[in-house]
């Protein structure tokens, strides 16, 4: 409500200029009426529009009165034709009787013709019809239809006596036009006129007329006192009428007269027109007649293998089980077509006897027909269903089958058998290592939070290592959807770790115990996993501390990176070195929304711990994500590494392509080292070629920037975020400052593509930029953005717009100074659906791009 | 203007049409139905109205059907006639043991079409501004339909192709695609079971990004020969040629279309309706503000926002803001449907691992929008988007641009179809330049 008060403000001053003062508001135009007067196509619509919006936006009878005499003045003028046909639209809006002598003038004018006449439609006043039906009196036979279907559409009772007339004119063309007026209109009298000029000339087929009475029939359906009306559906469902007119009849003639329901519907059922018999099922699905469903099994059984699948489906969703026997003698049919009708039947019409059958389909027949049946299973609405599944999945049955029973189940959301299909989870059961895994997933949707702690101590049986693939997204998945009263979702875990830990919980395998619920824990990521995680590291079993490790990184937060780190460190991990180092480096691949100064920090330390070949490798492929000087200069020193020298080479290469915008110098002299390479691979050559290619294409656009963000807030849109100040406006020291690399795919080279760098709808990101400059100068700012921004020039906010728009470079132009040494600018992008992104540069008064400055992402 | 071209009598239209080679060719065992092909007598026999832009896609989508076969294509730019004819034969060509067809015939009127009594269906992808009058003639011809959205171009119009498709049987499959991704039906179902708790509240985000072409006056233009220009207006007023009024820019100028709000905002609107359970009515109030071009010759809102109220209570809340797409709030969480993508956001997550059992509400899925219309005309059953769902979605876009036009409440009478304000009631009269009529 608050932003329709916003955007409220707006139109209201609008408002007040238009209505408060209806003579001021009049006034106001009288400009736009002048430009009106002279207008043609290709001229500005400013006026019109303006106009419109008046008229549009009148709210009293005053206004629209003093809008009106300026339009008919108009329409009177000299002025042209699209003038004239402006002047016309809006008299349809908003004329009264005062403009209908105008209007009428106007149907003189050929051009103005149609306009005119459809305004006086819209007028809609006994005035306005009798000024058409005078026209229409005086009209050739080309005109007439117009004028009959004006009126028609127009829906004055009052013109039914002018119509009707018509109807009997030897010109189809004008006795049609007049069917279809008097439809219009609709009224009982209107009808009955068709009704006995249809009876009068039932002797011939007229398909306008037919069109018309089965129009006023619907209409008027309650009718069925009405004498005529049974004498008129008779003949319609005639054979000489197409099938569609024959059908829409019968069903009329259902619907007034419901005890002949069965009799018409067999009739058509049964039509010697294949189109009728084969339209007539559409009505055969919704008939509640048990008769007709005997009826449709004998189409069914006589039918071509071609409509059986139809008739099929029209039996399943009709829901009279007495087909049932019938639709089951077709799912062993030779056709599969006819099989997967049956099948779908069954899943509508079937109950708990046909659970195995079903099963069985679902399992044994051709894929398409396995998901048919599937299907089927899932629909069938007999709740003694569900046991029946789970006797067949805790039997000692065919494998295959007990594992789709327990995965229909599930579908089925068949929270009944939760407790069977947890012991088969368990082993309880007799249960192939398969089965019981398919339980466990099972469990994901089965399992109520009660039997949360027990499936967690799932993890501690003998017989865990069959299930423990799969049992931690179980866990997961339970915890994260029990009620726990506030808990947080991986406390039950927490507790049942605790526990073993303080010796009260026995199991059988502490280390699997742990590898699975720390593996759960990292699924649910919560504070409270991560702080448990973090305590299991202490501990002495070395199988647990590598579970632990491994699955540190999954939390994608900059602690796993510095606790890893600490690993490396530390003694006490000694013998988990290489495990912390592979850890290390996913975290490390994994931490490009950190500072920049923060990454590169850990890059130069992983190169310090990366001792063989196999370890720079996947550092390299690592530091690649991470675009820096510290990365580049890295991968330059390890060309020089034989075994590693590709990789360092392909590395320097990307880190060049994202960095050439940031570091264009530097750049161009790694570049060089490449290309200095003896025998260097042709593939490496031509992207250096096309880096440097690139880098000639910035047309002077600022291209060096560092990127803080993004930053968002659930359910809040860009444009409220737009109000909301995040770090870089705060306290930019602790922002996220990386460096925005550069894509040499872009179509257009300088600009910054926040949605192919970061991604991600509603949020905006804040990118800064150090202009060095050796003297003072004042310069001009040019910029586009897509969607709107917020422009800070050395601290100061120097422009803001809140708006959806697309990137046009140089749309913002805005005056700047430029300071003798260094300048700051920063800028804040918001997305609010679609592209994002932005394109900046400084220009003289010339609209040269500054020269004398150096550009550098960062101090 | 060519004012020839104007007068559309039958003999008229029929002295543009051209038949492009009715000659029999040898015919393969593939169309006599053998080696386990369906027989053409079997085959649902179509024809395309409007075969530029979403026409030629969904052209595309349905000749590839084995249960189709395609016989003509109809466009008033004959150069994109041309283009579908090739489309459609090259197709048919690369399933010939000697590579070539020629089985198809191009219409410029598409009344011709209608008059063909082999053709059992007929996709339309006309500007919005013909949907209805051609729907309504597909009807009384007897066709199975399947129309691009908006149905219609006004309410009026849409309730006429109600009426008609109900009157004479027929199928009808509104091209609202959007509505047959299983992840859209399956975050309406969650929202229909009450997963969500009480739905209170619909999100409709639909982003503009056309902007480019907005607020520029374009020149009259000569008429391209291949282009019949007067029968592409049709039912519309007469206007000056330019050629960015025609094809794919139509859609930012009211007389044609309804800009945004019934291009993509269709689609949002049309899964709101269909999570809120309310396919079969219409909203009971409706609110708008919208801000429009001040010149140029597009005149469809750019920016915009608009709330309708229902009659069960629920609020349905549209802006220009993005991601595009729709997003149900109930008392016990929300659902973010991704238009167009599917993709769903769910707070609290764990709502999209929710199975929906086999007694609650089921939406069924769809095996793809243009099958599902097939799979309809030959069973006669109810497609995923029958007319009514079109209607209404239709309407409510066409509430919403008279809201924003009007810049005030209105409230809508759900018996008569009418606002309780005489201009917003003029505002939803259709323009119908004759001598076309519903």
């Amino acid at each position: 409500m608050m932003y329709f008060l916003k955007k409220g403000a707006v139109l209201l001053s609008f408002l007040l200029c238009v209505v408060a003062s209806a003579q001021d508001g009049i006034v106001k135009l009288d400009d736009d009426f002048s430009a009106l007067e002279k207008y043609h196509f290709g001229m500005s619509e400013a006026p019109l529009y303006r106009i419109q919006a008046a008229v549009r936006a009148a709210q009293d009878p005053e206004t629209a009165a003093q809008l009106e005499k300026r339009l008919i003045a108009l329409l009177k003028s000299q002025s042209g034709i699209e003038s004239k046909r402006f002047a016309c639209r809006m008299l349809g809006e908003i004329g009264s009787d005062t403009g209908i002598a105008a209007l009428d003038e106007a149907l003189d004018v050929p051009e103005l013709f149609n306009t005119a006449l459809t305004a006086l439609e819209q007028v809609r006043s006994s005035q306005a019809a009798d000024s058409i039906a005078q026209r229409m009196d005086e009209s050739d036979v080309d005109r007439c239809p117009s004028f009959l279907l004006t009126l028609g559409r127009q829906g004055l009772e009052t013109s039914i006596e002018i119509i009707a007339p018509y109807l009997k004119k030897e010109n189809d063309a004008i006795a049609n036009a007049a069917a279809q007026a008097l439809v219009a209109i609709g009224a009982p009298t209107a009808c009955d006129i068709l009704y006995n000029e249809f009876l009068a000339k039932a002797t011939h087929v007229n398909e306008s007329l037919a069109d018309a009475c089965l129009t006023c029939l619907y209409k008027h359906t309650g009718d069925a006192e009405n004498p005529e009306v049974k004498k008129i559906l008779t003949l319609l469902c005639d054979q000489a009428f197409p099938p569609q007119v024959r059908l829409g009849a019968a069903q009329l003639r259902m619907n007034v007269f419901p005890d002949e329901t069965e009799a018409v519907l067999t009739a058509l059922l049964r039509d010697e027109d294949e189109r009728v018999a084969h339209g007539a099922l559409m009505q055969a699905r919704v008939s509640t007649l048990p008769s007709i469903t005997k009826l449709v099994v004998t189409l069914l059984d006589e039918a071509p293998a071609s409509r059986k699948p139809a008739i099929l489906e029209v039996l399943g969703v009709r829901r009279d089980t007495t087909a049932l026997p019938a639709v089951q003698g077709y799912v062993h049919d030779d056709l599969p077509e006819v099989r997967m009708a049956a099948l779908r039947a069954m899943g509508l019409l079937g109950n708990a006897s046909h659970t195995r059958l079903l099963l069985e389909h679902s399992v044994l027949g051709p894929p398409e027909e396995q998901r048919v049946a599937l299907q089927a299973l899932t629909q069938l609405s007999d709740k003694r269903v569900d046991a029946r599944l789970a006797d067949i999945a805790c039997g000692k049955g065919d494998e295959a089958l007990r594992i789709q029973a327990i995965k229909v189940l599930a579908d089925r959301k068949a929270v009944s058998s939760a407790d069977s299909i947890y012991r088969l989870a368990l082993g309880e059961l007799e249960a192939t290592p398969d089965i019981r895994r398919q339980a466990v997933q099972a469990l994901r949707i089965l399992a109520p939070s009660s039997l949360l702690d027990e499936t967690i101590a799932l993890s501690g049986k003998s017989n865990v290592e069959e299930i423990s693939q799969v049992l931690p997204q179980t866990l997961s998945e339970m915890a994260m959807r029990a009620d726990l009263n506030n808990e947080d979702p991986a406390a039950p875990i927490v507790h049942y770790l605790d526990s073993i830990q303080n010796s009260t919980a026995k199991v059988s395998d502490v280390s699997i115990t742990f590898t699975i619920l720390l593996e759960a824990l990292s699924l649910i990521a919560t504070d409270t996993a991560f702080e448990r995680l973090k305590q299991t590291l202490n501990l002495p079993d070395d199988s647990i501390r590598r579970t632990a490790i491994k699955v540190l990184p999954r939390f994608q937060r900059a602690e796993s990176l510095q606790i890893l780190k600490t690993c490396l460190e530390s003694s006490s991990f000694e013998s988990l070195r290489p495990q912390a180092l592979s850890a290390y480096l996913i975290a490390l691949k994994n931490s490009g929304s950190l500072p920049r100064i923060v990454v590169d920090e850990h890059v130069m330390f992983a190169a310090s711990r990366c001792s063989t070949p196999e370890t720079q490798r996947d550092l390299l492929a690592t530091i690649t994500q991470l675009p820096s000087l510290a990365s580049l200069q890295l991968a330059e020193q390890w060309i020089g590494k034989g075994e590693v020298s590709a990789e360092a080479t392909r590395a320097v290469v990307q880190l060049c392509k994202s960095l050439c915008g940031a570091w264009p110098e530097v750049v161009r002299e790694k570049l060089q080292v490449v290309d200095a390479v003896p025998n260097q691979d042709p593939v490496i050559m031509e992207e250096v070629r096309q880096v440097v290619q690139f880098m000639d294409s910035f047309e002077g656009y600022l291209v060096a920037w560092e990127m803080a963000g993004p930053y968002f807030k659930s359910g809040i849109s860009a444009v409220k975020l737009f109000d909301i100040p995040f770090d870089p406006e705060i306290n930019p020291e602790v922002a996220n400052w990386r460096i925005l690399p550069l894509s040499l795919s872009s179509k257009v080279p300088f600009v910054l593509e926040f949605d192919r760098a970061l991604g991600g709808e509603n949020r905006v990101v804040y990118v800064r930029t150090f202009i060095q400059s050796a003297q003072n100068m004042d310069a001009i700012l040019e910029l586009g953005t897509n969607d709107g921004c917020r422009v800070w020039w050395n601290g100061n906010l120097v422009h803001a717009i809140n708006t959806g728009r697309p990137l046009t470079p140089g749309e913002d132009k805005l005056a700047v100074h430029v300071n003798e040494g260094s300048n700051i600018l920063m800028l804040a992008v918001y997305q609010q659906g679609g592209n994002w992104c932005a394109a900046a540069r400084l220009v003289d008064a010339s609209g040269t791009p500054l020269s004398g400055i150096r550009v550098v992402p960062h101090k | 203007m060519n004012k020839q071209l104007g007068k559309c009598t039958r003999r008229s239209f029929l002295k543009r049409t051209v038949a492009f080679t009715a000659f029999p060719t040898i015919i393969p065992a593939t169309v006599l139905g053998r080696n386990g092909h369906t027989a053409p007598s079997e085959r649902i026999v179509m024809a395309s109205i409007g075969v530029g832009g979403q026409g030629y896609h969904n052209t595309r989508a349905l000749f590839s059907l084995p249960e189709v076969q395609y016989v003509a294509v109809c466009d008033v730019d004959r150069e994109n006639c041309a283009k579908g004819r090739e489309l459609v034969e090259t197709y048919y060509a690369s399933r010939q043991p000697n590579g070539k067809y020629s089985g198809i015939m191009e219409y410029y009127d598409f009344r011709e079409v209608l008059a063909r009594d082999d053709i059992d269906a007929v996709m339309i992808a006309t500007p919005d501004h013909w949907h209805a009058v051609i729907s309504v003639a597909a009807a009384k011809a007897g066709k199975d339909i399947y129309c691009e959205k908006p149905l219609a171009n006004s309410i009026p119009e849409g309730r006429a192709v109600v009426d008609a498709v109900r009157r004479y049987g027929r199928v009808l499959q509104v091209g609202s695609h959007e509505r047959s991704r299983d992840n859209a039906r399956y975050a309406c179902e969650l929202v229909r079971n009450g997963r969500i708790g009480k739905l209170h509240t619909i999100k409709v985000q639909m982003p503009f990004d056309h902007f480019d072409k907005f607020g520029i006056t374009y020149p009259e233009m000569p008429i391209p020969a291949h282009f019949d220009y007067d029968f592409w207006l049709g039912p519309a007023r007469e206007a000056p040629y330019t050629e960015k009024r025609c094809h794919f820019f139509f859609r930012y100028i009211l007389d044609y279309s309804g800009g945004e709000m019934t291009d993509r905002g269709a689609h949002i609107i049309d899964l709101g309706q269909l999570g809120n359970g309310t396919d079969d009515t219409l909203p009971i109030s409706v609110e708008g503000w919208g801000a429009f071009p001040k010149e140029g010759l597009f005149n469809t809102a750019y920016d915009y926002r608009f709330e309708f109220e229902y009659a069960n209570g629920v609020r349905l809340i549209g802006d220009s803001s993005g991601p595009r797409g729709v997003r149900f709030e109930g008392d016990a969480g929300w659902i973010f449907i991704h238009v167009h993508g599917g993709n769903l956001e769910a707070d609290p997550p764990s709502l999209l691992r929710e199975v929906i059992g086999p007694n609650e509400l089921q939406l069924g899925r769809s095996k793809g929008h243009h099958y599902d219309f097939i799979e309809c005309v030959k069973s006669r059953g109810e497609p995923k988007a029958p007319v009514e769902v079109g209607y209404h979605t239709a309407a409510m876009c066409h509430m919403a641009n008279i809201a924003m036009n009007r810049g005030k409440k209105l409230h809508w009478n759900t018996e008569t179809e009418t606002f309780d304000d005489e201009i917003a009631n003029r505002m939803m009269h259709p323009s119908m330049r004759a001598p076309w009529t519903l």
